[in-house]
């Protein structure tokens, strides 16, 4: 993964590297982590070293974003290997925390509470005094859009404002790792537009990002940086870009429609990294099943250009991350390659 | 540990606790021992019997206020620390917080003595008058300082069972109340004395000047002369020490919120 102004390189599943004294540590480090609730697995055998940057960390529902974020923010206990955040392990040195602000996924169901009143409890958990807290909560509230209504219960909040009243009780002590879970849930189209602006400023600032979320193109907007997860494993990291290059090289299936498919046929019969080649009775449609992705785009496309081929589609091209996804949740599941 | 965090839960706590539920039933408790005692006098009057006596008065003062008044409003406001914030489900932003689960245990520890001290304070005040004692504001006093060691002591306990057990922690601390504390206390053996209702009632006994010597030897193992100090530190070493293991298993976390992702 290369680095980018964004997100600097994360490395799975190499072990952690100790750095020189002089050069801080990374934010975040997994060193083969595993998390057992009874006989199931929430994390599976984590290996992973971040430094400071925007990560999207992404997976479906039950992948184990959840149960990571909980190691991260010490509110789980590994049953195996070690966490670090900032160096230190979050359990013990709980003071960490103070650097990590968490917004989680589930919904706040505080009755007879100001949107003021909450994140002013917040912030003097954080060990501010009541004047301190109260400005930081206000200030909080104000970025996050909420000035005219902090007064207000928290019930009679939209779903969209309850999402910006937890964004304020993360951010209101500025935190340096600030980790969301689905932050986007509930947000309307002008809502998700001015979270994903608020957490664009906040990578600005340079401090790191997790965001955890199953809709991809949510993430997108904001970073580059993808952290894959799945089964309680870190499928791949990397940017879209290395992601899709990974992809390239894994097993995938290409469906191509048009008159001269029948002609791509012949050729691809021939290739070692075709495993098979099926034309439908009209001859109008091909589908492939390709060893390695990339050779099957590079030669297809060259084919049809040489032969001046006419192929109208081609579907299952890996280009949209969510394909990506697809692919290496399929060959984590063992149904590809 | 950083004093903010624990006053910024009792501020929030006291704000969010003033509904016309919990007003009213901070009320049904602070009126109960005195309509008990205005039925049993009642009772003696339509009867034409002699009533209770001086001891026996006090000794059903010291029952309804301190070991039941002071007992029910803890229940309700001590034992569902955790649980009341899971069900919130703020309990993740509290234990992200470096003294957040500690400050959380202090914070609502001491909103819950705080409605059941006052409570109990107004129950002795509407009590002690109507039961017409010779020495009401002696028993008064005497009262009121057993009901304040009764809510550290008991809050305390309350709260230690409610960060240990997550789900039914109520139902564990009735139990404990009615079999330890209702049943063993009043076992006239050494066991009585790992008991805070024996602390309790020696204090009582003690500061009241009660004269039992002519009860039975049995009726004299319910309570001891011991030094007033001992009982006192004991209580407060009884309280500290479950307030402290509350603290750290709060911090331990590790309940289950919700399913997990």
């Amino acid at each position: 993964m290369e680095a980018t102004p964004h997100a600097p390189p994360a490395t799975a599943p190499e072990p952690a590297v100790v750095p020189p004294a002089d050069v801080p540590p990374p934010v975040i480090e997994l060193e083969r982590i595993t998390r057992l609730y009874g006989t199931v697995i929430g994390v599976n055998d984590m290996t992973l070293s971040l430094p400071s940057g925007a990560y999207g960390l992404v997976g479906p529902n039950g992948a184990g974003k959840t149960t990571l974020i909980g190691l991260i923010t010490g509110l789980l206990r590994p049953s195996r290997g070690q966490v670090r955040i900032f160096g230190v392990d979050p359990c013990r040195h709980r003071h960490v925390l103070g650097r990590i602000g968490l917004c989680p996924a589930s919904e706040l169901l505080l009755p007879r509470t100001s949107a003021r009143g909450w994140v002013v409890e917040m912030m003097m958990l954080q060990g501010y005094s009541p004047r301190a807290a109260a400005e930081r909560a206000e200030s909080a509230l104000v970025r996050t859009g909420l000035k005219e209504v902090m007064h207000r219960p928290i019930e009679t909040f939209s779903l969209g404002m309850r999402q910006r009243v937890k964004l304020a009780q993360a951010i209101a002590h500025e935190p340096d790792l600030l980790i969301l879970d689905e932050p986007f849930n509930g947000l309307d189209p002008i809502g998700r537009f001015e979270m994903t602006e608020l957490l664009q400023d906040w990578i600005g600032q340079g401090k790191t990002l997790i965001l955890a979320s199953h809709v991809l193109p949510e993430v997108e907007a904001v970073t580059d940086a993808f952290l894959l997860i799945y089964g309680g494993r870190l499928l791949a990291s990397g940017t879209a870009d290395e992601l899709r290059e990974l992809v390239a090289e894994l097993p995938q299936q290409v469906t191509l429609y048009g008159r001269d498919v029948d002609r791509l046929a012949g050729r691809l019969a021939d290739q070692p990294w075709v495993d098979s080649v099926r034309l439908s009775p009209d001859r109008l449609t091909l589908r492939i099943e390709a060893r390695r992705a990339g050779e099957l785009y590079r030669n297809v496309t060259h084919w049809i250009g040489s032969d001046r081929l006419h192929v109208e589609r081609m579907s299952g091209a890996e280009g949209e991350l969510s394909a990506l996804f697809s692919v290496l949740t399929r060959r984590h599941r063992g149904y590809a390659g | 540990m950083n004093p903010w965090g624990p006053l910024g839960v009792l501020r929030f706590e006291l704000r969010r606790s003033l509904s016309a539920g919990r007003l009213a039933l901070w009320l049904l408790v602070a009126l109960f021992p005195m309509a008990l005692i205005l039925l049993t006098q009642l009772r003696a009057a339509q009867t034409m019997s002699p009533g209770y006596s001086q001891e026996a008065m006090i000794a059903l003062l010291f029952l309804l206020i301190v070991r039941v008044a002071s007992v029910l409003g803890l229940l309700l406001w001590a034992t569902p620390a955790v649980q009341s914030e899971i069900e919130a489900r703020t309990w993740l932003y509290v234990a992200t917080r470096p003294q957040g689960p500690g400050s959380l245990v202090l914070g609502k520890y001491a909103v819950a003595i705080l409605w059941s001290f006052t409570s109990a304070v107004a129950a002795t005040t509407l009590a002690v008058p109507v039961a017409e004692l010779e020495h009401g504001l002696r028993t008064w006093g005497v009262l009121t300082a057993l009901a304040f060691l009764a809510v550290l002591a008991y809050g305390a306990l309350f709260t230690f069972i409610g960060t240990l057990i997550q789900r039914r922690a109520m139902v564990v601390a009735i139990l404990y109340i009615v079999l330890v504390e209702g049943a063993l206390s009043l076992i006239p053996a050494t066991i009585n004395r790992f008991t805070v209702g024996f602390r309790l009632l020696s204090l009582l006994v003690q500061w009241m000047e009660l004269d039992l010597s002519e009860r039975s030897e049995q009726y004299q193992m319910l309570f001891t002369d011991a030094h007033p100090l001992t009982h006192l530190l004991i209580l407060l070493l009884y309280s500290g020490g479950l307030l402290t293991a509350a603290m750290f298993r709060a911090r331990r976390g590790g309940y289950q919120i919700e399913p997990e992702d």
